[in-house]
């Protein structure tokens, strides 16, 4: 009977530990990643552009030398967000990461602007209209990251496209 | 853990002989189910591959990748291999490993590439180390894409490029650097894919061709 019940203790906890790791991994590798910006002095609300993909620059797996890429920090728990950026002549595009990994918005910035509102799910302004310069409202828990990526195949238009991020924003907003 | 097992039996109380063996039995239980979550979700190496896979004539891709999956497995798997990964509208990514005929890519060979247009809005090439990593040298040659392809190339839509660790060749021929790259795979960006390539890959993408061309030590 010991050994049954051994046994029976040993699924539960292998199963009850396996779920719990399985879904707990992409919030801890979001986690991870939002630890390492903070750690090379991003800071929330603002947009900042990586150096060009280079062998010496590289942070991530699998970076693109071919984009410019500008990230900004937010947290939803503080109150709503804005984030905009201005177009590109060629590919380009701003897309939003909630803390699970998951791209819950992307918008094109080929020859036009891009703008989204974010709101906490458990915050007041869930039934709001996107704010004015945004076209949609995302509701997420958390933190979040805002990336824009625009085609910069050379070192002369990864500067142009850098130069941009002083344009975008990235910020609290409250509507009027 | 049979010996605790059986250091229970001998000399301790009932009560603790129990203790012992919930003990154990837990941290077996923590051990077998943690250990298999982070394999199963691609944390540890060698695990399976869960996802929507992808192959055209050997190139691999996962248009998982920037979904929102609702099988725990491949988000987790995704998190791990395609993290700030856009959807599969956005941008999919194709990957090889070996040449046309089926031999690892490695440094100590020289690759040609070719290829034509590809139904997306702008495309690339990029040459990744075993760690998946741009290898660690300073030539400058990275990739090749589209932009580069037209003006090279011109207004003809076939185009080709070598794959070596040195400049040494056809100085007009454009190259990508294998140089300290060892074992190597390149990676096939298609930014903006056209819809009939995500609704029927297999018969839409024509993928590039590697042709090994020569390796270190042979005649």
């Amino acid at each position: 009977m010991k050994w049954v019940l051994s046994l029976l203790l040993f699924a539960v906890v292998a199963f009850g530990s396996h779920y719990l790791t399985v879904r707990m991994i992409p919030g801890f590798v979001m986690s991870k990643a939002q630890q390492m910006f903070a750690e090379q002095g991003l800071p929330q609300y603002q947009f900042v552009a990586t150096a060009r993909q280079t062998p010496e620059t590289q942070r991530v797996v699998r970076p693109s030398p071919d984009l410019s890429y500008a990230i900004c920090r937010f947290d939803v728990q503080d109150g709503p967000v804005m984030i905009s950026a201005p177009g590109w002549d060629g590919y380009g595009s701003l897309s939003i990461f909630d803390d699970q990994t998951n791209n819950v918005f992307v918008a094109s910035l080929d020859g036009q602007d891009a703008g989204v509102t974010i709101v906490s799910e458990l915050s007041r302004y869930v039934e709001k209209p996107p704010l004015s310069g945004t076209s949609e409202l995302v509701i997420l828990n958390g933190t979040g990251l805002a990336l824009i990526r625009r085609l910069a195949p050379s070192q002369i238009i990864h500067d142009e496209a850098s130069d941009l991020v002083e344009t975008a924003v990235c910020q609290q907003a409250s509507w009027p | 853990m049979l010996a605790l097992f059986e250091l229970a039996r001998l000399g301790l109380s009932t009560r603790m002989r129990i203790i012992i063996r919930v003990l154990v039995v837990t941290f077996l239980g923590l051990l077998v189910g943690i250990g298999s979550a982070l394999w199963m979700g691609g944390i540890l190496p060698g695990g399976p591959r869960a996802g929507d896979a992808i192959e055209v004539d050997g190139w691999i891709s996962d248009w998982s990748i920037g979904s929102k999956s609702a099988n725990p497995y491949v988000r987790a798997q995704i998190a791990r291999r395609g993290l700030l990964a856009l959807q599969k509208e956005e941008a999919v990514y194709f990957t090889k490993n070996v040449d046309d005929e089926g031999q690892p890519l490695r440094e100590a060979c020289i690759y040609r590439v070719s290829g034509g247009a590809f139904p997306a809005e702008w495309w690339s090439l990029t040459l990744y180390d075993g760690d998946s990593r741009l290898p660690m040298n300073s030539d400058d040659r990275l990739s090749f894409d589209l932009t580069k392809a037209a003006r090279v190339f011109g207004g003809d839509e076939t185009w080709l490029f070598d794959v070596r660790k040195d400049a040494v060749g056809d100085e007009a021929m454009p190259w990508v650097s294998s140089n300290e790259a060892g074992q190597f795979d390149l990676t096939l960006r298609l930014y903006r894919p056209d819809a009939a390539l995500l609704t029927d890959p297999e018969n839409v993408l024509t993928p590039p061709k590697i042709e090994r061309l020569t390796c270190e030590g042979e005649a």
